[in-house]
């Protein structure tokens, strides 16, 4: 986190101050995963198109599976890939804290409730099975998500997306409503600032909370202006309601053999 | 004589009862380097987009080559197109004109648009990277770019249909001096293609470099109109028109 970031989190106070900091700690993040993204790792130089893939080769794969060796071996391949293309340690643990956390409040009645052989204090062995499944089955999955996101510029997975003939239209609102989420944060950011350097001392708790009210009306209002604006420009250059896009080259040999050995590599150990 | 592109004859125009125009008549003449001058709010923008035929009066006529341009007309496709290819605006915001998630997307996606192969897009869109100097950002998200690149992209993006007529809405605004530069270099290399350049500005330093005409505007009306050294030499239309502070 930078010093002025830092800053901004410690200082500030009250729910939409502290919210508007989380927003800005995103902006740096996302800025830090696009320099991780575009960096020179193994994943990094793969075609997005063969990640999104095999991502959704290895997600199916731990979907189907009934045997926890071949998650662990899915969590363990996304996981050398995820360390030979320069991801933190530190970023994958947030990620396994959170969902084992998460997903282990989801799995922790399925330890009693699960009718089969006692174990002891009320837990199963098919209850104990099925909560290992399912936090085995998240973390491997949420793990080749997250590795794919990491490694992938967001411009290029909705490329990759198009190639795989999800409608255009819907990907280019996913790529719209991502490219303006991060102005409406900046310009939230610039109306706190504005707000924050012509106050002196601290507000009550009233006026704090309209002030709150009086910003998110004013950004409603910029934002419907924005779309409003967007949506000219738009049919400034030809749009008739209707996205036309360009078609994406060939898949060399290389990306269809890595394709190829992932897919019979994962039918097999299913099959087995 | 030059034909003219545009023709207005008491053009109104209001948003939600404010008057943005008010009865304005005006020539624009084939060829012709207007500069729309004019403080903020004075009807500049609203006046480059119904010239788009973005926006239609509520009561005046617009004509383009002497015909009426009405909402109706661009309910067909054929003239829509036609329409688009040979008239492009260049809006005040480049952050609303990128909304494509790279800079070779948004360059492509005019041409795109109006239907043209795509073999064709692709090298065009290649040139024109390289003619506005951006080609090193074609992979490039949009919004991580800087105002004076963000600014080209969004000239790349219209001048790639190569339009007849460029309308340009405060092309220079919020740039640092060395932007300002190129922008003003680009807008003075493109005289000789014999294009209509329509360009809404309140910067009077570049008027002789970027006009060989300007049309002063205040309040929603036309409050003169004469070449830049002309309008520059009235003290009286350019403080009426609140461009310069009285002494």
């Amino acid at each position: 986190m930078s010093e002025g970031l830092h800053h901004l989190v410690h200082r500030r106070k009250g729910f939409l101050d502290r919210t508007l900091a989380e927003l800005a700690h995103v902006l740096d993040r996302s800025f830090s995963a696009e320099l991780l993204s575009t960096s020179s790792g193994l994943l990094q130089g793969i075609d997005p198109r063969v990640k999104l893939a095999g991502a959704g080769i290895l997600i199916l794969t731990a979907a189907a599976s009934r045997s926890l060796w071949l998650l662990a071996a899915v969590f363990v391949v996304t996981v050398t890939l995820a360390f030979a293309s320069h991801l933190k340690v530190r970023e994958l643990l947030t990620l396994w804290i959170s969902v084992l956390l998460f997903s282990g409040v989801i799995a922790l009645p399925a330890l009693f409730l699960t009718p089969g052989q006692p174990l002891g204090w009320g837990v199963t062995k098919q209850g104990l099975q099925a909560a290992t499944f399912l936090l085995a089955r998240v973390l491997a999955t949420s793990t080749v998500g997250s590795v794919l996101v990491s490694t992938t510029p967001w411009n290029h997975l909705l490329r990759a997306m198009r190639a795989f003939r999800l409608p255009v239209v819907a990907v280019v609102l996913i790529g719209m409503t991502y490219r303006y989420i991060f102005l409406f944060i900046q310009t939230t950011m610039d109306m706190l600032e504005g707000r924050q350097s012509r106050l002196a001392g601290e507000l009550p708790a009233k006026e704090r909370r309209a002030m709150a009210l009086a910003t998110v009306g004013v950004l409603m209002s910029k934002a419907f202006e924005l779309s409003s604006d967007i949506h000219l420009a738009m049919q400034s250059r030809g749009y008739r309601g209707e996205v036309h896009a360009l078609d994406e080259s060939p898949l060399r040999v290389r990306d269809w053999a890595i394709l190829s050995i992932l897919a019979v590599g994962s039918g097999v150990a299913l099959w087995r | 004589m030059a034909l003219n592109v545009f023709e207005l004859e008491q053009v109104s125009f209001a948003y939600r009862g404010v008057v943005a125009l008010d009865k304005v008549s005006l020539s624009i003449p084939a060829g012709q380097r207007l500069a729309l001058l004019g403080a903020n709010g004075c009807g500049k923008s609203t006046l480059l987009r119904i010239l788009d035929g973005l926006y239609f009066p509520d009561s005046g006529i617009v004509k383009y080559h002497g015909v009426p341009l009405t909402e109706h007309d661009f309910e067909h496709d054929a003239f829509a197109h036609s329409f688009r290819k040979r008239v492009g605006l260049v809006f005040q915001n480049p952050d609303v004109q990128l909304f494509c998630p790279t800079v070779f997307d948004e360059v492509a996606f005019g041409p795109l648009q109006l239907g043209w192969p795509k073999d064709r897009i692709k090298a065009m869109v290649a040139e024109a990277l390289e003619y506005f100097e951006i080609a090193e950002l074609k992979d490039r998200a949009p919004h991580r770019l800087s105002g004076g690149e963000k600014k080209r992209v969004a000239l790349a993006s219209v001048l790639i249909m190569d339009p007849e007529v460029i309308l340009l809405d405060e092309p220079t605004a919020a740039l640092d001096p060395r932007s300002q530069r190129q922008i003003v270099d680009l807008m003075k290399s493109w005289e000789d293609l014999g294009k209509t350049i329509i360009t809404a500005t309140h910067d009077l330093h570049l008027l002789d470099e970027i006009a060989g005409e300007c049309v002063v505007m205040d309040k929603g009306r036309i409050a003169g109109r004469g070449s830049p050294a002309e309008v520059l030499a009235d003290e009286r239309l350019l403080l009426g028109a609140n461009l310069i502070l009285g002494r």
